[in-house]
């Protein structure tokens, strides 16, 4: 076949492109739905649960709170453990012993009775 | 933005403003895509229901995709039909009769529906009758190159196959279709037009 001859095949493949299979307004509609469908229950809020450790969590100020927390919590065994020259005047210099948390029980405690 | 507006936003920039909620851009996107790849599916399944559902499906796998669309990376035309020979061709190897989808094709069962439609002068309905008996890959790259306009690397995107193979099985398609219109064209004398 030369360049210029034409393929037998592309009368039919011409008369096939200037009529397509056009879709059913209905087909349109459905996926048209289907779109806002998606769309809606992508925009729709979140549900809250409540109960249990949502519950106590929401009750103290959300994750937030829990944030401050858990950033108080490291910066204090930081201190305690990078700087113990820090800390050791405010303890006496000494540590502490069972008299200094129970005074009059620590023998009682030690012997038992 | 107006859906009259959108004739010149790319398919890709609508597609990532309906992920962004803008409903007028699914609009837009629906009439532009629906017809292209309901028109294949008809083709490649000769069955308008179920065309439509095939359809139905792809453009909603479209719908999810779009607010995690990955721009620059594929084309979304190219994407979806991706995702609708798929389903094609999950329709014809369960349904379908075509069970193997690379037999060789057997020419001889389409031709009585062939010449009815050329004694009836219709070519359109003579080549979906010749399309019908091809194995179901040769009509979907055949139908995505001659009659939707792909081309080749974008077919081998769609099937998922090496463009070697598109070319292969255009091929072989376009050959079996001769052996069923272009004999019977010269016999009933359409070489003349």
């Amino acid at each position: 076949m030369t360049m210029t001859e034409r393929d037998p095949l592309d009368d039919f493949f011409d008369a096939a492109r200037a009529r397509p299979p056009a879709p059913d307004p209905a087909l349109m509609a459905r996926v048209l739905a289907d779109a806002e469908a998606q769309a809606a229950a992508r925009e729709a809020p979140v549900p809250v649960r409540s109960g249990g450790f949502a519950g106590i969590l929401r009750g103290r100020g959300g994750w937030p709170a829990l944030a401050g927390f858990a950033t108080a919590t490291a910066a204090g065994v930081w201190i305690g453990v990078a700087l113990p020259d820090v800390t050791q005047p405010f303890l006496g210099g000494a540590a502490y012993d069972v008299n200094d948390l129970l005074p009059g029980y620590g023998t009682d405690l030690l012997v038992g009775g | 933005m107006p859906f009259d507006a959108m004739t010149d936003v790319s398919d890709e920039a609508l597609l990532v403003a309906y992920g962004n909620g803008d409903r007028a851009a699914a609009q837009a996107l629906t009439a532009r895509l629906t017809p292209r790849i309901f028109g294949y599916a008809a083709r490649v399944l000769s069955d308008r229901a179920e065309a439509e559902d095939v359809v139905q499906e792809a453009m909603l796998r479209l719908w999810k995709i779009a607010p995690e669309w990955r721009q620059g990376e594929a084309q979304v035309s190219t994407w979806l039909y991706r995702v609708t020979v798929n389903l094609c061709t999950d329709r014809l190897r369960k349904y379908g009769r075509s069970v193997d989808i690379d037999a060789v094709a057997e020419p001889e069962d389409g031709r009585e529906s062939v010449e009815a439609a050329l004694i009836a002068g219709d070519r359109a309905a003579a080549l979906q009758s010749a399309l019908d008996t091809l194995p179901v890959r040769q009509r979907q790259a055949v139908v995505l190159r001659h009659i939707d306009g792909l081309s080749n690397p974008d077919i081998a995107r769609a099937m998922d196959i090496g463009v070697e193979a598109v070319e292969s099985l255009t091929a072989r398609g376009k050959r079996a279709l001769r052996g069923l219109l272009a004999g019977r064209r010269e016999e009933l004398g359409y070489d003349d037009d």
